[in-house]
């Protein structure tokens, strides 16, 4: 089974966090079948050791001996711990060719293996060929770094090539890391991951981390963006319009997002008739006309047109056409 | 010796198409040159189409532009072509939808009038003298049997190079591998074209550049469509090391302060077209 771990809570010591929020986001993450999550000693300790029932608690723990003091953490991360029962040991990996420590590395040791940026940048395809062997044998958590920008591909990849794999990840691939929610969708719609779950609750889980950390997450950041679903150009509006998954690899709904067509520059006749009949107006306003309007006002202000401009256009139409007919 | 990666920026073509964002032709040519200046290989500088922003920028890029190839992006209908090619850029983009959900459901075509409007489209391409490349629009959900015989179609009346495009931002490393590995069994030379829907795109060209491609697109900033194209920095900031890009990320990282500026409402002067 394939296991994805999220560390985020790790990467926001930080922010000033909140218990409640913290629950909320543990909860979230169980609902989207994350498999555990990672925390610190000052999380348990702002958490009050009360820590949400259904998930796996994972603790960074530099001093293994200092477990006792944590009830409720299944396992204990450290780069000084033997990797048997419920202390995993963590081992950087920088390069690619380091994977040859793990011959003869068995999979009932409790191994994290952080790093590995380079894995798909391989010098020949026998070298990533051999790696991915060795892992999949000793079967770590695969903890990839994103210095190389492939973090997430690293993890999909491990996951694809090894169905019982582990990987841990982050939101947003906070702290240069995989992006949970890449991972956790790529999975779903390309190898059939929880084909029955609904990954909604990711719009909330993106809420939580606004609020948490105080950022906007931008409008076009794969599979949580808020404007991924924004169509503007002719050409797709009118191909997703006829079946969304002409030009979408998943729907919108199955991560709590909707669909919406923008007017502007690029938008065709196919647009301009949507909008009108969102209006109940389909057959009252010369849709060339407008289409001419739109791309000219959205090439003056050098944006999208608005609805409300929209129906001021609309509007404009109706005079000339009184207009015309007083003339 | 590092094998040589073409880059192509197609910031000015599908990073435009990202909803909201809008180029007048005085920041399109500010673009087109400055990268240009920077060694781009490849420049999509957009959709002929006189009726949103004219067609007067495009002769000004290819009368001031140093080195980089021009390309122009034409729907797979023998009219735009044409209209294309009396621009006279260095090369016209032929859109190809290859997949069935392109081609039956969005089209609604068959394979047989794919085959022969690419034949009519090359035809007309030909009578200008202007070489072009064909894109597989939606390739990574395409029948690869289909390509394979486009391909050797394309081939026969002399089109060299095609565009893997990963329309919809679907492929894993793994296939965006075999992918490159079995086209590059026709002997064409292969330009891929990633999106990024699960944050793979960096990642896809990559593996597909190892595999054998020769041609890697990217935009500035990684604007595009839903998620965006492949990010041309992150791109080569991470392949410099494996192959020789003609162009450095530093550069790169300027052309997306100058894409920010414009973005941000930087100076305009449409009067121009």
């Amino acid at each position: 089974m394939i296991k994805i771990i999220d560390a985020t809570l790790t990467m926001l010591e930080e922010y000033p966090l909140k218990k409640e929020l913290i629950s909320e986001f543990a909860r979230t993450l169980e609902s989207l079948c994350v498999w555990g999550a990672v925390i610190t000693p000052r999380v348990y300790q702002l958490m009050q050791g009360d820590l949400p029932q259904g998930i796996t608690w994972y603790m960074e723990l530099p001093n293994p001996t200092e477990s006792g003091r944590y009830p409720g953490i299944h396992f204990f991360l450290s780069s000084f711990c033997d990797g048997t029962g419920k202390y995993i040991r963590n081992i950087q990996v920088n390069d690619v060719s380091e994977l040859r420590g793990l011959e003869g590395a068995r999979s009932d040791n409790n191994l994290r293996l952080t790093g590995l940026d380079d894995l798909l940048i391989y010098e020949s395809r026998d070298i990533y060929e051999r790696g991915m062997k060795l892992l999949i044998q000793a079967s770590p958590i695969l903890y990839p770094e994103n210095s190389c920008y492939c973090a997430s591909a690293i993890a999909a990849d491990y996951l694809q090539n090894h169905h019982n794999g582990t990987v841990m990840t982050t939101f947003t691939g906070i702290g240069n890391k995989a992006a949970t929610e890449q991972v956790i969708l790529a999975m779903r719609v390309v190898e059939r991951y929880k084909p029955n779950n609904s990954f909604e609750k990711l719009a909330d889980l993106r809420s939580l981390f606004e609020t948490m950390t105080n950022t906007q997450i931008p409008g076009h950041t794969p599979v949580i963006g808020r404007k991924i679903f924004y169509i503007e150009s002719g050409l797709h509006v009118d191909g997703v319009l006829k079946k969304p998954s002409n030009y979408e690899s998943f729907p919108p709904e199955l991560v709590g997002a909707s669909r919406k067509v923008i007017l502007g520059k690029h938008s065709g006749g196919t647009s301009i008739r949507y909008k009108l009949k969102q209006y109940h107006m389909e057959d009252c306003y010369p849709v060339e006309h407008l289409l001419e309007m739109v791309k000219r006002l959205s090439i003056k202000k050098g944006g999208e047109v608005t609805d409300e401009e929209f129906l001021t256009m609309m509007s404009e139409c109706d005079k000339y056409e009184k207009a015309n007919q007083n003339s | 010796m590092k094998r040589r990666i073409k880059i192509v920026d197609t910031t000015l073509r599908d990073g435009e198409q990202c909803p909201g964002i809008v180029f007048s032709p005085s920041d399109k040519v500010r673009l087109a040159l400055f990268l240009d200046s920077i060694g781009v290989s490849e420049i999509e500088a957009g959709i002929y189409d006189v009726g949103t922003e004219g067609v007067h920028y495009i002769s000004e890029i290819m009368k001031k532009k140093k080195q980089a190839v021009i390309s122009l992006w034409s729907k797979l209908n023998p009219e735009n072509v044409e209209e294309s090619a009396r621009q006279k850029p260095d090369l016209i983009h032929i859109g190809t939808p290859v997949s069935y959900a392109q081609i039956y459901n969005k089209l609604g075509k068959n394979k047989k009038w794919i085959e022969n409007s690419l034949q009519e489209c090359i035809k007309v391409a030909r009578d200008y003298n202007i070489p072009i490349t064909v894109g597989l629009e939606d390739a990574s959900r395409a029948d690869v049997a289909f390509l394979v015989s486009l391909i050797r179609l394309m081939k026969q009346q002399g089109v060299e190079t095609i565009r893997l495009a990963d329309t919809v931002g679907v492929l894993f490393p793994r296939r965006a591998g075999e992918l490159v590995r079995e086209i590059k069994q026709t002997g064409i030379t292969i330009e891929v074209h990633e999106h990024n829907d699960f944050g793979m795109a960096v990642a896809n060209s990559m593996v597909m550049a190892l595999s054998g491609a020769d041609m890697v697109d990217g935009t500035l900033l990684g604007i595009g469509e839903r998620a965006g194209n492949c990010n041309l920095y992150e791109f080569v900031h991470s392949a410099a090391r494996k192959f020789d890009l003609s162009v450095s990320s530093l550069d790169i990282k300027k052309g997306e302060n100058l894409l920010k500026s414009i973005m941000n409402g930087g100076k305009r002067n449409d009067s121009e077209d």
